[in-house]
């Protein structure tokens, strides 16, 4: 099992979360389930309620949206990220290639650590603005 | 020997070339002032008798007010460095017309008084220059260290230039030393356009870019516009007046005690000389051993009072004593300060005036200001001895009088000058303008009227917040409209307004309003109709017995309003009855939860207006219920009976998630009455992290000095995030209210360890640095480098809180704005901000704080904070052992935390102690990592 330091090497990797300072991504590790799955045992599928996101602590996980492939999630890779912000339905269905082990983070008790933790919430923000910005260059620039 | 050199003229790295520059500029612009000076006034005794001088001395006067507009205007439109090439490549032509006339032998009278005039508006414009040069050459800080310094190179081209006179004048004669003048001049010309591309030209886009958006911008303004507008130039201006009229009564009563004392001219002549380099070579001992210590120890502001105080002591000893020795005390104490230590106070002095006009207030102050005093001190002295006959004691008693004005003078400007830095940083802020409207204004009246009777429900609810509790018969006609307004806001405030205008009956509008979905509005209806009717009683009565229940819930929610301002109706009224009659009806009738919900809402609504004790076991009952609106609601009610027997209920709610806002303002409303509960739950290490936390927040909202108390007396917590919040609570309270009290001793003392335990992080993060370094191998991020990447970046973060720590107590000792923006400045990444923020500090804080506080704030590189460590607290950096054993001591279980992680990476046997140590941590994380690293460990 990983400890929360662990977990928090792995969640600093992660885009939303990058701003966020150790200490308080220590908080979101303490929230964090490490999971295990066997190949092909679907993880979840698209249309579903989203209630969680994954990191991928090891292994390999296949995302496909209408049947094709859209992208491999490996070794610290996010994926199904959006379920925390939003209540759309999953847009992709994510199947282990092989055995995995997760990250688990459930979305209620993502936004009780929020309504806590003005500090994660700020963090989280900023990497919004960051990517708007970085979105909004690259719209200037084309 | 170039950095022993550096430190011994307080020169940093980076900061050689354009120092050497400008020494070697100011020492070659002095030399030319000096050289040619002789020249003008053995030219001028050459031809007119001495009793002509002080006719000269006016025609400076009126000279330099020409000069100072024409100045003005070039300044207006040229950057800064071709003004100043404009004026040494003029001065070259003039110097050389000079000596051609001069070669000439035909020298009319006017050229005399000519070249007089020239001399001395020539020496004051370049020496202005020079120093706004200086001014775009290096910052604030800068400044403050290198400015002696250049006054020390002026010093010596002073002396140089001084004794090259008196060389030359023997060798190549008087006229010819023209040439040489000429030869210097040219020299600066070169060194002005190097130090121009050494990065002056940089800081002038910069400033003047800055500047643009100042009030001040591109301002053409008339200069005594601009000193009127800012006090800060204003004093500039005036402590430059009194001191120039100082000096020449100070010259003044020098020579003639000197005179009186020595009656053979070649030995007043060798007095003069010899007191004139004993002068110089005073004011560059105090130049290079004083200026700059008393500048940093005391600051500018205090450095201002070293001169009228050496004047003073000067002029009292001649008073006393009178005889050639007090009058060389004098005329030692005025020339050994004026340029140096003053010199250098005043030229720090306007660094903080904008950039676009500051060229044009030193002209002002330099040129203008001080020929206008020369002329006046030169007027003084003619009609005080010549007309009124007085002798030199008076003189000395005047000269007093004079400082006793310079010395207010000098409090004004301190005052300003800390404004006027106060003000510089603080534009990194927008702010409103406020705006204010005068409703009795006819034009505006009007404007209102068409707004009400418009469709922009915006600005009709603006228009309608803004007429308040105001009546006037003319908005009548208009209440018929807002009444059926759809808008909810709108129509709740038309019958606030309808019931005003009692000789208009709106019933047949406002009745069917009783029914409104909006709770508010119907009570207000009710209220209109009861108000309206001849027994309002009987109608209050007649909704209480409605079937809708939302209807019956408003009534009596009318009642409860009613009950708190009418006594009789207060008595007379059976509340309880009505209320107990209303619920049995509910809770018989209603099944539908959505609805049950909706009511239980409005009930808890009723139960906090009604403070009736015997109804309250009804709100603990809704205290205790799972829907987040009631919940809410109840909460808030409970808050407004302020009844005691809710606190334990409030203050266990505290830790529910989703009402935090609720059951912030229902606590803060008891006031100082629950401070006692809430201290014992703050105090407790047992009680929930949570709950502490948002005690601090309560506190703060009540913002009574029992809640600064108990603030006070928790600032020693383990827990970091607790310590936050604590710090947070006393900010928040200093920010929000006034008059309270923080106990300034103990602010220090928190604040000192804050201190030391920034430096004390930043030694362990340097070794923590080093050890990263060790271990990096390119290309490969094994656990162990990941570990001690991680382990750095918590400590960057716990250095982050440090210093946001150390800046809310300085908010709690200082005023919290300014510090609150020297804060932002100093982690803002921009230069400049961070340059006046430090500036700021370096004016507001004491001593004390200065020596530890100032190196941080302008830090460049925490390597650079080691010096400061080891001489305030010893600290230098430690081993690996010692690092680790520092952070696992720390109060903060997230750095022992990523500490032991790293232990458990390293593979080091050593450290296997350090983690058993730790198994037994009471923080889970800090245990966790502990078992990690033993079991791998070992």
């Amino acid at each position: 099992m990983l400890t929360v330091v662990e977990k928090v090497i792995f969640l600093q990797g992660i885009d939303h979360f990058k701003s966020i300072p150790t200490t308080d991504l220590s908080y979101l590790a303490s929230i964090a389930d490490e999971v295990k799955y066997e190949e092909e045992n679907i993880i979840y599928r698209e249309g579903e309620y989203s209630d969680s996101m994954y990191v991928v602590i090891d292994g390999k996980v296949s995302l496909c949206h209408n049947g094709s492939e859209v992208m491999i999630a490996g070794r610290m890779d996010s994926f199904g990220t959006w379920a925390l912000f939003e209540d759309e339905p999953r847009v992709v269905t994510a199947t282990p290639l092989e055995d995995c082990i997760l990250l688990r983070i459930d979305k209620e008790d993502f936004v009780d650590l929020l309504a806590d933790n003005v500090q994660i919430t700020q963090g989280i923000l900023r990497s919004f603005v960051h990517r708007i910005r970085g979105l909004m260059k690259r719209v200037n620039h084309s | 020997m170039q950095h022993i050199i550096g430190k011994f003229l307080n020169i940093q790295h980076g900061e050689g070339k354009k120092t050497s520059l400008m020494v070697f500029y100011a020492f070659l612009l002095v030399a030319t002032i000096v050289l040619i000076k002789p020249v003008r006034i053995s030219l001028f005794l050459s031809r007119f008798d001495i009793s002509y001088l002080p006719y000269a001395f006016i025609l400076v006067a009126i000279s330099s007010g020409l000069v100072v507009a024409l100045y003005t205007k070039l300044s207006t439109k040229y950057r800064i460095n071709r003004l100043i090439t404009f004026i040494l490549i003029d001065s070259v032509i003039f110097l050389l017309l000079f000596w051609i006339i001069l070669r000439l032998n035909y020298q009319p009278s006017w050229f005399y008084f000519l070249f007089y005039v020239w001399v001395s508006i020539f020496a004051v414009i370049v020496t202005t220059q020079f120093w706004i040069l200086a001014n775009f050459v290096y910052n604030a800080r800068e400044a403050k260290r290198l400015f002696g310094l250049l006054g020390a190179g002026s010093i010596i081209g002073g002396i140089f230039g001084g004794y090259l006179a008196d060389l030359l004048a023997h060798t190549i004669g008087t006229a010819n030393i023209l040439l040489v003048g000429v030869v210097f001049l040219f020299g600066c010309i070169i060194l002005l356009q190097k130090i121009w591309q050494t990065g002056a030209r940089d800081n002038y886009v910069t400033q003047m870019r800055r500047q643009k958006k100042d009030k001040f911008s591109g301002t053409t303004d008339n200069i005594f516009k601009i000193a009127f507008k800012s006090k800060h130039i204003a004093y500039t201006a005036g402590l430059t007046g009194i001191m120039v009229v100082v000096s020449n009564l100070v010259d003044y009563q020098y020579s003639a005690i000197a005179s009186e004392n020595i009656s053979d001219p070649d030995e007043l002549t060798a007095f003069f000389g010899l007191w004139l380099s004993n002068l110089s070579v005073l004011s560059l001992l105090i130049q290079i051993l004083l200026t700059s210590r008393v500048i940093q120890r005391f600051g500018i502001v205090s450095s201002l009072f070293f001169l009228p105080a050496g004047i003073s002591f000067g002029v009292v000893a001649t008073l006393m004593f009178g005889g050639l020795p007090s009058a060389i005390i004098l005329k030692l104490a005025d020339g050994g300060f004026k340029n140096s230590i003053h010199k250098a106070g005043m030229e720090l002095l306007s660094i903080p005036i904008p950039a676009a006009i500051k060229d044009r207030v030193k002209a002002f102050t330099g040129v203008l200001v001080d020929n206008v005093a020369t002329g006046i001190g030169g007027f003084l002295v003619i009609a005080l001895t010549q007309w009124a006959g007085w002798g030199t004691e008076a003189i000395g008693v005047l000269i007093l009088v004079f400082i006793i004005l310079w010395l207010f003078m000098n409090f004004g400007i301190g005052k300003e000058y800390i404004r006027t830095f106060r003000a510089a940083i603080e534009k990194r802020t927008i702010q409103l303008d406020e705006q204010t409207l005068n409703i009795q204004d006819p034009a505006l009246f009007k404007g209102m009227l068409d707004i009400l009777d418009g469709n922009n429900e915006r600005q009709i609810l603006y228009v309608l917040e803004l007429i308040g509790d105001v009546k006037n018969d003319q908005f009548i006609p208009y209440i018929d409209k807002l009444l059926s307004n759809s808008t909810e806001q709108i129509t709740l405030r038309a019958v606030r307004m309808a019931l005003r205008y009692e000789q208009i009956d709106f019933s047949h509008l406002i009745k069917p309003l009783v029914n409104h979905i909006n709770q508010e509005i119907r009570i207000e209806a009710m209220r209109y109709v009861c108000l309206r009717s001849d027994d309002p009683t009987n109608a209050l009565i007649s909704f209480l017995n409605e079937k809708e229940n939302r209807v019956r819930l408003s009534a009596l929610m009318g009642a409860a309003l009613e009950r708190q301002s009418d006594p009789v109706f207060r008595k007379d009224f059976d509340f309880r009855l009505h209320f107990q009659s209303i619920i049995d009806d509910i809770q018989e009738t209603i099944d539908d939860p959505d609805e049950l919900e909706l009511l239980k809402v409005e009930i808890a609504r009723i139960l906090g207006i009604s403070d009736d004790p015997e109804l309250f076991p009804y709100l603990h009952l809704l205290l205790g219920q799972r829907s987040l609106p009631v919940l809410r609601q109840a909460i808030l009610s409970a808050g407004k009976t302020r009844s005691e027997e809710f606190i334990p209920s409030l203050i266990a709610h505290l830790n529910t998630r989703f009402v935090t806002k609720d059951i912030r303002q229902a606590i803060a409303s008891y006031g100082n009455t629950i401070i006692e509960p809430l201290a014992v739950c703050l105090s407790d290490p047992k009680e929930d992290r949570r709950v502490r936390i948002s005690i601090t927040n309560v506190l703060a909202d009540i913002g009574t000095q029992e809640a600064v108390d108990v603030i006070m007396d928790n600032l020693i917590q383990s827990d970091q995030h607790l310590y936050h919040a604590v710090i947070k609570g006393l900010s928040k309270l200093r920010s929000w209210y006034t008059g309270l009290r923080f106990d300034p001793k103990l602010i220090d003392q928190s604040l000192q360890k804050e201190i030391e335990e920034y430096y004390l992080t930043v030694t362990i993060l340097i070794t923590q640095k080093k050890l990263l370094e060790k271990i990096h191998k390119p290309g490969r991020k094994n656990k162990q480098w990941v570990a001690s990447q991680l382990l750095i970046k918590a400590i960057e973060e716990h250095l982050d809180r440090n210093l946001d720590r150390i800046f809310r107590y300085l908010g709690l000792l200082y005023n919290q704005g300014d510090i609150y923006n020297a804060y932002l400045g100093i982690i803002s990444g921009n230069k400049d901000l961070r340059d006046n923020a430090v500036e700021f500090l370096d004016n507001v804080l004491n001593r004390k704080l200065k020596k530890s506080v100032l190196p941080i704030a302008e830090a460049t590189s925490r390597e650079s904070l080691l010096p400061t460590m080891k001489e305030l607290y010893g600290h230098t950096p430690t081993d690996e052992t010692g690092s680790f054993n520092l952070l696992l001591q720390m109060d903060s279980d997230w750095l022992k935390a990523c500490t032991l992680y790293l232990i458990s990476q390293s593979g080091e046997k050593e450290f296997l102690v350090l983690a058993k140590n730790h198994l037994e941590d009471n923080n889970k994380i800090v245990a966790e990592t502990a078992e990690l690293a033993f079991n791998t460990l070992s």
